[in-house]
């Protein structure tokens, strides 16, 4: 045991039923060091993960721990020696407050007796919130703050028990660069103080920004650790993925064509103010705005979701007035939600059912489903754009993130949509699957259907785009070409602050 | 070396099995005791007996099967009954309506509650608890009203026919029975309605994000729900011959049991509406031990809620 080791995992194995999740996996982890571990979904990084929380046992295998050999009998018995983990779905207890899920696991600590002390646990809060810059009201319901908020305050619950070992699972997934950094000043905090931090995170360009070492995973094994600082983005990609891929972003071969969607002053009171903007069939429309700006709110009204107060849609230069969400569908309006597992997956069903859910009728006769019909189109999808499934009937909560993703896309794609809103569509997704969407996005433009791309992933947004509309607080702040853009020119159309030069 | 993984798989297979039909397996275990010990038992009249007794139960299941997997439940489905089957007999009796004609307006009296239940709890958006609660007061106390408590008696043949009634032998209740569990069925399993229902038990929010008229599909289930539920009451009545206040009034938490007992969860989303024939069987026999064994009617409850206990038991075991 190497005494500048917080944590070193030696020969784990681990196997579900057939499927074997990790190989021999063997991984240290110096004290006041930023190790990321990278893989593509499925790689067995939240395994991993889980393993060295404790909330699943290894089938073999050491866990040595500060010096100690640890066999944990509970998640809590892991926490209480030094190491948190904050996860990139929210655990928090939606209608309490900031304060009391920050200290869920220690009422007892920061109160006398039997009684819970609102005062000190909210003070305490605040005291962390601050010493972290996260501008969060403790007395809030965590109910009623954005997804972003939530997160922080996962971390700031994890900071208050003042771990050796933060173990941060795809933090930064809801997160745009503004908040990122914030995550980023509070890892540095960390590791300025001799803590250590595990990173696991699909954004490369993350790992290169925040990590003194990079482990990557893949098919259950350990391919290499690299110093970061030796290594570069092709690399690691490759060791990911095991081949080589060329161009993570191709630039849209649109030039022009029709105006399939034209949306003019659209106002919806607390959401989004006068919204107009312009889309064309075969185009990437990127929408770019900090979480809460409102751009979902904006795709979702389009939808037939929200009820506008004012403001006019013209779809193929007529006008339309969108009553709901089966009315868009007809039309061949689709969006697809970015909160994957609230809004776009039916968890008691399996593939073939999440995929015609939208359209059944066109799979029936008389009001009888033929499970035949679905079953051709399914498979074809899955065929298509490759979902990892030994067959249709498979639950779809026992794919992977990146494959549900899959799932949901090809929902929409049997849907013949003339207009395609996706909101955040590659995040929580590994570079393999993420350039296998952003291919199948291309395709569907090529086709002829204009796309919406909302996301808080700026590379990808400039990657793809053809145009660029920004929102800021509710409002179209400036629409750009996507020619010699840069993230600093669209961050400053996006940035609620008064600059007076960036 | 083969040999021995080939017999662990199919072992492993066959206990699969039987976690996954775990209320069916109880229940041939519960049969084959009660074959073995109640020599009585196994006369075909005897078992045609049983299976009339718990046949109207599985009707109201069948129907509250619908509101459950929707992600909901009906608390009404006793009084709906009740009041159902006193529409049909003030008909016949009083106004000399056709038999036919009178059981179709007691069915759309069913229905019509069903509408009140739906609408209160798909527009007005109040919890299915509260609101079938109330509504389940609301038509007990129509009724009391308008009869003063009284019955309506001597009913006759041909109405009769219904609820006493044989063809091939067989009574006329389990044919009602066997109809409304395989129309059920295949709704639920084969149709658009039935996929729709399905996903808003599984997902709500997702569903109406995939254009799925919400509001619409639940009202459906619960008018489908007080359907059967009066189909179920006017066939005790018939089998009466009497329509009496608080009949079938006691059927609501019952029918719950027996779907749920049948697999059909309560969180909504997942169950086999067939099932609930297993679960109602289940019931039905216990019930019938007990009683040919001369065990006070008292504990009748105290079975059945023993028996709910272990099937939610055994189902929440599994899925944790």
């Amino acid at each position: 045991m190497n005494q500048n080791n917080i944590l070193e995992i030696k020969n784990l194995y681990k196997t579900f039923g057939v499927v074997r999740a990790l190989k021999d996996v063997s991984i240290e982890v110096r004290k006041g060091e930023v190790h990321a571990i990278v893989g593509e979904n499925g790689a067995g990084k939240s395994t991993l993960m889980n393993i060295i929380v404790r909330v699943i046992k290894q089938d073999t295998g050491k866990i040595v721990f500060d010096g100690q050999e640890v066999d944990y009998a509970t998640p809590f018995n892991a926490i209480i020696n030094g190491t948190s983990i904050v996860y990139q779905e929210i655990n928090l207890i939606p209608f309490l407050t900031v304060a009391e899920n920050i200290f869920i696991s220690n009422l007892q600590k920061v109160s006398n007796k039997k009684f819970i002390n609102t005062k000190k646990i909210l003070q305490e809060s605040r005291a962390i919130l601050k010493s972290l810059d996260f501008d969060i009201d403790p007395k809030k319901l965590v109910a009623d703050l954005s997804i972003a908020q939530k997160q922080f305050v996962q971390i700031a619950r994890a900071y208050s028990s003042n771990p050796k070992l933060l173990l941060l699972d795809e933090p930064t997934a809801y997160l745009t660069d503004v908040e990122t950094q914030k995550i980023f000043n509070v890892i540095q905090k960390i590791r300025e103080n001799n803590g250590s931090v595990i990173y696991i995170s699909h954004k490369i360009d993350e790992i290169f920004k925040i990590s003194d070492r990079v482990t990557v995973l893949r098919d259950g094994q350990v391919i290499k650790t690299l110093n970061t600082k030796d290594t570069v983005q092709n690399e690691i990609i490759s060791l990911m993925v095991g081949r080589d891929l060329e161009n993570l972003y191709m630039k849209s071969t649109f030039t022009s064509g029709k105006k399939i969607l034209e949306v003019k002053n659209l106002t919806k009171k607390g959401m989004f103010e006068d919204i107009s903007f312009d889309l064309y069939a075969g185009e990437i429309l990127g929408f770019y705005g900090l979480v809460g700006s409102g751009r979902s709110e904006i795709a979702k009204t389009i939808y037939g979701l929200i009820k506008e107060d004012s403001g006019s849609i013209y779809f193929e230069n007529k006008s339309a007035k969108i009553k709901n969400v089966k009315d868009a569908i007809k039309r061949g309006i689709i969006y697809l939600s970015e909160d994957r597992r609230n809004e776009s997956i039916l968890p008691n069903m399996n593939i073939r059912e999440n995929i015609t859910i939208s359209n059944v009728g066109n799979y029936s006769k008389a009001g009888f489903v033929s499970r035949l019909k679905e079953a051709k189109t399914s498979n074809a999808m899955v065929k298509n754009i490759r979902i990892k499934t030994p067959s249709i009937e498979n639950n779809i909560m026992n794919l992977s993130g990146g494959n549900q993703q899959k799932v949901v896309i090809a929902r929409s794609i049997t849907l013949n949509p003339k207009v395609l809103f996706l909101d955040e569509p590659t995040h929580g997704i590994d570079v393999g699957a993420k350039a296998e969407v952003h291919a199948l996005i291309k395709e569907l433009t090529d086709r002829g259907i204009g796309v919406v791309l909302v996301s808080s992933d700026l590379p990808e947004i400039l990657g793809i785009s053809t145009r660029i509309v920004v929102i800021r607080l509710g409002m179209v702040s400036k629409i750009f070409e996507n020619k010699d853009l840069t993230e600093e020119v669209i961050l400053k159309a996006a940035s609620h602050l008064k600059m007076v030069d960036f | 070396m083969t040999e021995k993984a080939n017999l662990k798989q199919k072992n492993i297979k066959f206990l699969g099995f039987l976690s996954n039909n775990s209320t069916l397996v109880i229940f041939i275990v519960i049969l084959l005791i009660a074959l073995i010990a109640l020599p009585k038992f196994r006369t075909v009249d005897n078992i045609l007996t049983v299976i009339r007794q718990f046949s109207l139960i599985t009707i109201v299941a069948a129907g509250q099967a619908v509101v459950l997997i929707s992600g909901g439940f009906d608390l009404s489905v006793g009084p709906i009954a009740t009041l159902a089957s006193f529409v049909t007999a003030y008909l016949i009796m009083f106004q000399h309506m056709s038999v036919p004609l009178a059981c179709i307006i007691g069915v759309l009296t069913g229905a019509a509650c069903g509408v009140i239940n739906g609408l209160l709890i798909s527009r007005v958006k109040i919890n299915p608890l509260i609101a079938t609660l109330s509504t389940s007061l609301l038509f007990q106390g129509v009724l009391l009203v308008a009869t003063k408590g009284w019955p309506i008696s001597e009913l006759t043949m041909p109405f009769t026919f219904l609820g006493q009634g044989y063809f091939l032998k067989i009574p006329i209740p389990i044919y009602f029975m066997a109809f409304a569990v395989i129309v059920v069925s295949i709704l639920m399993s084969k149709t658009i309605y039935g996929r729709y229902v399905y996903a808003i038990g599984g997902n709500e929010r997702t569903s109406s994000f995939v254009g799925i008229n919400v509001a619409n599909i639940k009202l459906v289930s619960y008018v489908i729900c007080g359907s059967l539920a009066a189909v179920a009451g006017i066939i005790l009545t018939s089998r009466l011959g009497t329509a009496q206040i608080g009949s079938a009034d006691t059927w609501s938490l019952p029918s719950i049991a027996a779907a749920v007992i049948g697999g059909i969860s309560l969180a909504g989303g997942k169950g086999k509406v067939f099932n609930v024939v297993v679960g109602a069987a289940l019931l039905g026999i216990i019930g019938n031990i007990l009683v040919s064994f001369r065990v006070s009617s008292y504990w009748q409850s105290l079975a059945t809620g023993f028996i709910l206990l272990i099937a939610v038991s055994i189902d929440s075991l599994k899925k944790n």
